[in-house]
C-alpha cells in the first residue's frame, strides 16, 4: 500500500460512513455554501517520517510505516463539550482498531482512538482532536 | 585445559557488566535522544525560527527555557541553536536519568494541535513512533 492509497483508504472509510457534521480533508477547503454553523471535522493524516524493515532474507521485504489519523472536531463555542464529544464518539466507533484498504493494495490497521481536549479556540470554536495511530505494511522484491 | 582461565573470565565478565554494559545503554540512550531532536527539527515548521530553535532535551523534566524572538537565516541555524541548549542535557545524561523532549514556545500547542486555520502536526507523536521504529521501546 503506498501514499496515495493510504489517504485514499482513510478518506474513503470516513466520508462513506460519516455524514453527521461536513468533512473537510486535506487541502480541499470547505465549499462555499456547506453549513458549518453546528460544527465541522478536519482529516489530517500525518505519517511517521521513517519506516523500518521488519523482515530478513532474499526473499519479498516487508517494510512497516506507522503514523497518525487525526480528526480534527470544531462545534460552536459556548455550549458545552458535549456536542464535540457526541461528534468524537461516532468518528472513534468508525476507526476503532479498523481494517483498511484500498484497491487490494493492502491493508492499514488503526490503533485505539485517543481524544485530545483543546477547548477554545480562535473564530468562537470548541476543538476536540480524535487520534487514531496506524501501522501499514509495504511489499518490495 | 579451560580451567587456566576460570578466575579471569569472571573478572572479564564482571567488568564487561559493570562498565561496558552501562557505558554502550548510555551511548544508545544519547544516540536515540539526539536522534528525536533532529526528527523534531526535521518536522517543524519554519518561518522566524523561533519554534524550531525552541526544541529542548531536559534530564528528568521538562526543560521549560526558548529560543529568543527574532527572525533565523535558516532552518539549519535555528537548529543549532535548538542543539547547544539540548547540549547539557546529552553531556549530562546517566543511565537512570530521563531525558525529556520540549518545546516551550507559547504558540507550540497551535503547532502540535492545530487551529481552525491549520493543521495539526503532532510532532512529539510522530517523533515517538520513529523513535520506537528505529530503538525500541520509548516512553
Amino acid at each position: 500500500m503506498s501514499w496515495a492509497d493510504e489517504r485514499a483508504a482513510v478518506e474513503m472509510h470516513l466520508l462513506g460512513n460519516y455524514s453527521s457534521l461536513p468533512v473537510q480533508v486535506e487541502a480541499i477547503p470547505i465549499q462555499d455554501g456547506v453549513d458549518i454553523s453546528r460544527g465541522w471535522v478536519r482529516l489530517t493524516i500525518l505519517p511517521a517520517p521513517e519506516g523500518k524493515r521488519i523482515t530478513l532474507g532474499n526473499n519479498d521485504q516487508i517494510f512497516r510505516h506507522e503514523g497518525f489519523i487525526v480528526l480534527s472536531i470544531f462545534t460552536p463555542d459556548k455550549q458545552g463539550s458535549n456536542p464535540a464529544r457526541l461528534a468524537a464518539d461516532a468518528l472513534s466507533n468508525l476507526f476503532h482498531e479498523k481494517i483498511l484498504s484500498y484497491n487490494d493494495s493492502g491493508f492499514i490497521r488503526c490503533g485505539v482512538p485517543g481524544l485530545d481536549v483543546i477547548g477554545s479556540v480562535d473564530g468562537g470554536h470548541y476543538q476536540v482532536n480524535v487520534t487514531i495511530s496506524y501501522k501499514r505494511d509495504v511489499i518490495r522484491s | 585445559m579451560g580451567f587456566k582461565y576460570r578466575g579471569r573470565s569472571r573478572e572479564v565478565l564482571k567488568e564487561f557488566g559493570t562498565k561496558e554494559v552501562p557505558a554502550f545503554a548510555e551511548r544508545r540512550v544519547k544516540e536515540a535522544a539526539v536522534y528525536a531532536l533532529s526528527m523534531a527539527i526535521r518536522l517543524s515548521p519554519f518561518q522566524s525560527g523561533m519554534f524550531v530553535a525552541s526544541w529542548r532535551l531536559g534530564i528528568g523534566g521538562k526543560d521549560s527555557s526558548y529560543a529568543n524572538v527574532g527572525q533565523r537565516v535558516s532552518k539549519e541555524s535555528a537548529a543549532s541553536e535548538s542543539l547547544v541548549g539540548s547540549l547539557s542535557a546529552i553531556n549530562g545524561f546517566k543511565i537512570g536519568h530521563t531525558i525529556v523532549l520540549s518545546n516551550s514556545v507559547p504558540h507550540a500547542g497551535f503547532v502540535e494541535y492545530g487551529s481552525p486555520t491549520t493543521q495539526p502536526r503532532y510532532i512529539t507523536k510522530r517523533v515517538k513512533a520513529s523513535v520506537r521504529m528505529r530503538f525500541g521501546g520509548v516512553k
